[in-house]
């Protein structure tokens, strides 16, 4: 059997027939009917109706197309990218509508009006715990509060582990995509020592965090504040955070990603993406690989997006706790011998099983979580077209 | 010396949490085993130790004048300055034994290798006199005793009584079978470092301009 | 297969299958889940950000004074400084007066502790502090039609 009829069987042992695509589709599009839709029902409003089929038929076109080419990375990819530019888009415009800036004064913070994002999660962890307080300028119930995403966020640790890196992280599409621009990376190595990097960063933030009492990484570190919010320029101190924040985001989300084909700052620096590896202890399914078929070819190694794979990984059949399941590596070996596994059965035992029962909650959990956002995004952009403006 | 001691173990979880960005990284990056920690562990608070009773002496000779002095912008911003200059080099360097051809690159390795107290020993120095409220705060204390051994003795029994907390730091050592946990230590430092040389450099320029 | 791996194998697809139930679950239930996480562990936003719970209050006709609770809170002990923030809000209706002149009692004792005056329009402030405790005053913050300063404080328990 030739290496490209093995890597098709063993990822979808149904062959290429599109009848039994759509029968194992077919609960997606029902799951997600009942989930865009159920409660609010189609709204009348045609610029608000458009996104949501628009949303409806880009996440089933694209999970029809996860099953029936039995490539998962790709598609994955084209809904997560879509998600954090739309997201980008909409957040900035429902700033502009409640505040007419990107910037937040002090009195909004005081106010706790500070969107709470999943980030802040491991430096609130110790604060809370000895003070069952918790160091973020935000409010408990409400829209982007912190407790709706504590919720979100242990929701998607327990189904996917660190996949919600790969499948719920709505910065990680910007960096996804720019590093899929070049079609060949111009640097290549990294050394191993900076793979550890985002385990120093998460030491380091959660130990001063609770020390100071504030969100070390959000205040100082974080490279996402460039697209979304931040704290008023008002100060040296402030103007030295936005310098850090916009060059950060410069070089670990936009040039490293476009050189290297990596996402750099996820693999690099990102302290809640090294905080979420560990989730993955507590998640059933992960990436290994079959040895009696592995050529050690490498071709794995060189397309982790996060450093996951390595040689000594790849020897020992499996990948390290920061992989993010994002099935880049799955789908692109020529064996085979990469599958997504479920814990506690043979390796390898039904590729295409395991497959099914990890990609099922992940798209659903990146359909709903991120269908919100390419709705809201899609509708500020109609609003754009035939209003002038991105504002209500 | 009993207010002393009862000073330091009510403020002692307080001083565990200013040092433990410190001294924890460091702990992680020696990569050592539990036992020998202790060395390490003794030799940081032999540090504090010698900033305490050196303040002690400060304290009842000069009186108030000096915390006026130590809190200056200029000592604590010059005190923090080293410190992360030290937390930086140990951090991004990789730990091997200094050679003569390295030159000027492995100057701390060269040091640590001939004394090898010394870091561990500054680290605890420093951090007692930049990161320490609670130390500050028996300041007061001791610069009202009447003798210089009161004032001394005061500081022993707060010292004492801070470092009962830092008992159980030896035994991360149970960490280092996980290889990267040294990197990572490391790499720790470093950023730590890089917190406190901005904070070191915004209280260096207040100090120098007021 | 021999008996333990068949069991490990039900048990490995059954958790496997749940997970898709834990998604499912997650999203249909993010009206309950945030509020009962929230109960369940009584947590508040630090001091340090929402200022403290209110200690006090003022009736000025038009509008209202809180003197909230200082705020010393630190991760096992108080800290040896921190700072008391004080509300100026307008009734329903009603607009803060373009000057605010005010005495205040920090820590309720009956003594007043601080003088301040505010201009409601640029945000200048000009504190002049009774106690050797009062250390300062921070930029006026600006939330809605209220206006809200916090004063820093050297802790006076210490």
């Amino acid at each position: 059997m030739s290496d490209a009829a093995i890597s098709s069987t063993q990822v979808f042992p149904l062959g290429k027939s599109p009848g039994k695509a759509i029968l194992w589709s077919l609960p997606m599009l029902l799951l997600s009917l009942f989930m865009f839709m159920g409660a609010a029902g189609v709204p009348k409003d045609p610029l608000r109706m458009i996104p949501l089929l628009i949303t409806f038929a880009l996440v089933n076109v694209l999970f029809f197309l996860m099953i029936y080419t039995g490539k998962t990375d790709r598609y994955r990819a084209v809904f997560f990218v879509t998600m954090s530019v739309l997201f980008v888009i909409s957040f900035m415009a429902h700033f502009l509508e409640a505040r007419g800036s990107m910037s937040l004064s002090a009195g909004e913070m005081i106010k706790g009006r500070t969107p709470f994002c999943h980030m802040v999660i491991p430096m609130t962890l110790i604060p809370a715990a000895l003070t069952k307080t918790i160091i973020f300028p935000g409010s408990i119930l409400g829209p982007y509060s912190i407790a709706t995403m504590f919720a979100l966020w242990i929701g998607a640790s327990l189904a996917l582990g660190r996949g919600f890196c790969s499948w719920g992280c709505f910065f990680g599409g910007l960096e996804d995509g720019f590093s899929r621009i070049r079609r060949k990376p111009l640097i290549r190595k990294i050394s191993d020592r900076w793979t550890y990097l985002p385990y120093a960063v998460l030491a380091a933030v959660v130990l001063l965090s609770a020390v100071l009492l504030s969100p070390v990484y959000c205040e100082w570190l974080c490279p996402f504040k460039t697209v979304t919010e931040y704290a008023q320029v008002t100060s040296f101190k402030t103007l030295v955070q936005v310098i850090i924040f916009t060059s950060l985001f410069a070089g670990l989300v936009v040039v490293l990603p476009i050189l290297t084909r990596r996402r750099t700052q996820c693999g690099l620096f990102c302290p809640m993406g090294a905080f979420q590896g560990f989730t993955n202890k507590l998640n059933p399914f992960e990436i290994r690989i079959d040895r009696a078929v592995c050529k050690d070819c490498g071709k794995c190694v060189r397309e982790c997006p996060t450093f996951s794979l390595d040689d000594a990984a790849v020897s020992l059949g499996g990948t390290k706790l920061s992989c993010m399941k994002c099935g880049k590596c799955v789908d692109g070996c020529p064996t085979g011998a990469v599958h997504y596994h479920v814990k506690g059965t043979a390796v390898p035992a039904s590729p295409s099983r395991a497959r099914m029962l990890f990609i099922y909650p992940a798209f659903l959990f990146l359909a709903v979580f991120g269908g919100s956002m390419i709705q809201d995004g899609l509708y500020r952009l109609l609003l754009l077209l035939t209003r002038g403006t991105m504002i209500q | 010396m009993i207010q002393g001691f009862l000073l330091g173990l009510a403020n002692g979880t307080s001083c565990l949490a200013f040092c433990a960005p410190i001294f924890l990284p460091f702990l992680l990056g020696e990569g050592r085993t539990v036992r020998r920690n202790i060395p390490l562990l003794l030799q940081f608070l032999a540090g504090r130790l010698g900033g305490y009773l050196l303040f002690g002496i400060a304290a009842w000779q000069v009186g108030r004048w000096i915390q006026g002095y130590a809190s200056h912008g200029l000592f604590m911003g010059g005190a923090y300055l080293v410190l992360a200059s030290l937390l930086m080099a140990y951090g991004f360097t990789t730990p091997k034994t200094a050679c003569a051809a390295e030159g000027g690159r492995q100057w701390l390795s060269r040091i640590t290798a001939r004394f090898p107290s010394t870091l561990p020993v500054l680290l605890g120095l420093l951090t007692g006199l930049t990161l320490c409220p609670p130390f500050l705060a028996a300041f007061a204390d001791a610069s009202s005793r009447a003798s210089l051994a009161g004032s001394l003795a005061f500081f022993f029994a707060f010292f004492i009584g801070t470092a009962l907390f830092f008992v159980p730091l030896p035994f991360t050592g149970f960490l280092r079978r996980f290889n990267p946990v040294r990197v990572v230590g490391r790499l720790a430092c470093a950023i730590t470092g890089c917190f406190y040389l901005y904070k070191g450099l915004i209280l260096f320029y207040t100090g120098f301009i007021t | 297969m021999n008996v333990m791996q068949r069991i490990l194998s039900i048990l490995g697809y059954t958790w496997a299958a749940l997970c898709l139930i834990v998604v499912l679950a997650t999203f249909i239930g993010l009206g309950v889940w945030p509020k009962a996480l929230a109960q369940a562990t009584g947590v508040k936003v630090s001091p340090w950000y929402s200022g403290g719970e209110v200690a006090g209050s003022m009736d000025h006709g038009s509008y209202q004074t809180l003197v909230r609770q200082p705020v010393f809170d630190g991760l096992f002990a108080q800290r040896a400084e921190g700072f008391v923030q004080v509300d100026w809000s307008p009734k329903e209706h009603q607009a803060l007066p373009d000057f605010i002149d005010e005495e205040l009692d920090v820590d309720g004792n009956g003594t007043m502790d601080l003088r301040i005056r505010v201009n409601t329009i640029s945000g200048a402030t000009q504190l002049t502090p009774m106690q050797a405790w009062v250390l300062g005053a921070e930029k006026l913050a600006f939330a809605d039609n209220e206006r809200i300063l916090r004063i820093r404080l050297r802790n006076w328990e210490n």
